[in-house]
């Protein structure tokens, strides 16, 4: 089981905590630098915390657990327009990013409105290639209780943040009141605890997905696939995106044409001697010409490596 | 802070004592008046909400906007022999300032020796037209952000709106659904309501 943890330190001899995770048998997942700053998002397994904790505090960097590290948030708006944006969104998607998330955001064609509000298939199977989609609405209630249309048979976990206080939801994992329409940037201390609060309810739904997995395991770790596509499909390394391997908790996304590179992404290799098509599901995206990979558990494939 | 006790929010809550939504719904409106700088711009204001229905009211009634400024009150002009010479205060009008000249006398009659200031190559009987050129009209501007606040208030899926105006007063009833007469009632019964404070 990999521990995931951020790395906030100096540029110079950062590759030495690198190295060291390599040697661990830990990933890199994201690497950060910022002028003369780094900030590493890192899987490492957890009984060597220690040896790198070590190199840390002797490199004075900061090395914190970053529980969404891995994980791919989606936050559904209403629209894109200034009713939702940049506030209380971009705010939020902040907060999760600074947990180690890497989130998008999607508006809907047609989320607006109370009766006239709707989200069309290809959104849903969108929202459902992520692990966690956070649902941001507005001040009412009874709207909110009308607008569940929008994801009641959502298969991901659902977070949803509105207006009232307190609300039962039916169709929601998790509901966080207080947080409505609000047209100024969250800073006031008040903010600040729903934005936590908000990140706290994304990473119960994450460890509970995490759990659930843990009972069936993946045949093989994400993290494992994403090493193994940047030594074998080195054009990886060209893709000009922040994230060119988003992870996943059940697979991830490629960032490189499908057409092109479905064929490769089946041939890889492992050192087990399997192929990456026998492991994993690999399909086209809906979000611009990417590949999406999802693993499979072991009840289906009958290993696991 | 006293300014902005002038506006006052309504929404409905049935089965509900908590008054929530109607705070929230406070918080937008105070932030996006004080972000389009029209708190000294409205005079009175009130907005309903019924979520049920649903629809949404704003009325308001605004303060006389500041008179327009003529050329004459940021610029010093004087006849000289033939020409006119013009020397600005403010650099922010010279762009419509000089739009205004070289369209009306072309752009080979207007020098611009400097930043503030320009010849006119034009006879002095010109001068009146001139120094009574308006540069900027203050209530042409502000119709234009009380609307834009009146769309960023309103929830964005009330997408049929009916508006109506009269000098300073105005109001804008908006639902998902066509307007009903009950609605457009209402409004009007709440623009007596503020207009009798």
């Amino acid at each position: 089981m990999f521990y995931p943890v951020t790395y906030n330190g100096g540029v110079y001899r950062h590759d030495e905590i690198l190295e060291l995770v390599e040697d661990l048998g830990g990933y890199l997942i994201q690497k950060n630098e910022m002028q003369t700053e780094v900030v590493l998002n890192l899987f490492t397994p957890k009984e060597d915390f220690g040896l790198l904790e070590a190199k840390a505090k002797e490199l004075k960097g900061e090395l914190k657990y970053a529980p969404l590290a891995g994980t791919d948030v989606v936050l559904v708006l209403p629209s894109l327009a200034f009713h939702h944006m940049p506030h209380p969104s971009c705010d939020i998607a902040e907060y999760l990013r600074r947990k180690g998330s890497s989130t998008t955001m999607v508006g809907l064609a047609r989320g607006v409105g109370k009766r006239i509000a709707q989200i069309k298939e290809e959104e849903k199977r969108l929202i459902e290639e992520h692990d966690v989609a956070v649902f941001i609405m507005g001040i009412f209630e009874s709207c909110l209780i009308k607008k569940e249309k929008l994801f009641y048979d959502i298969k991901i976990p659902v977070v949803v943040t509105g207006g009232p206080q307190r609300l039962d939801l039916r169709y929601a994992d998790e509901y966080i009141g207080g947080i409505g329409r609000v047209s100024h940037r969250l800073k006031k201390k008040k903010e600040i605890r729903k934005l936590d609060e908000v990140v706290e309810a994304v990473i119960k739904c994450v460890e509970k997905r995490r759990e659930e997995e843990a009972d069936d395991p993946l045949t093989v770790e994400p993290p494992r696939i994403m090493y193994e596509i940047k030594n074998q499909i080195p054009e990886i390394n060209e893709v000009l995106s922040p994230v060119p391997i988003n992870l996943q908790i059940d697979g991830l996304r490629v960032k490189l044409p499908y057409v092109e590179y479905r064929g490769e992404m089946e041939e890889i290799k492992f050192d087990e001697g399997y192929k990456l098509r026998e492991m994993a599901e690999i399909r086209r995206s809906l979000f611009r010409r990417s590949i999406i990979l999802k693993v499979m558990p072991r009840s289906e494939t009958g290993f696991t490596i | 802070m006293r300014s902005l006790e002038r506006f006052e929010v309504e929404v409905i809550e049935r089965g509900s004592e908590n008054k929530e939504e109607e705070e929230i719904l406070d918080g937008v409106i105070r932030d996006i008046i004080s972000d389009l700088n029209l708190t000294t711009t409205i005079d009175r204001m009130k907005v309903f909400m019924d979520p049920e229905e649903p629809y949404f009211i704003i009325v308001a009634i605004l303060r006389h906007p500041a008179p327009p400024i003529k050329l004459k009150e940021v610029a010093e002009i004087r006849a000289q022999g033939g020409k006119i010479t013009l020397s600005a205060q403010d650099e922010s009008y010279m762009p419509s300032i000089l739009g205004f000249l070289w369209k009306n006398y072309g752009r080979e009659q207007v020098e611009q020796p400097e930043r503030l200031s320009a010849i006119i190559n034009v006879s002095n009987s010109e001068i009146d037209k001139i120094s009574n050129f308006i540069v900027h009209d203050p209530s042409k501007v502000l119709f234009g952000n009380v609307i834009d606040a009146f769309e960023r208030i309103t929830p964005e899926g009330f997408r049929i709106i009916k508006r109506h105006f009269s000098g300073e007063e105005m109001y804008f009833v908006a639902s998902e659904d066509p307007i009903k007469k009950d609605w457009v009632e209402h409004a009007d019964r709440i623009l007596m309501e503020i207009r009798g404070r």
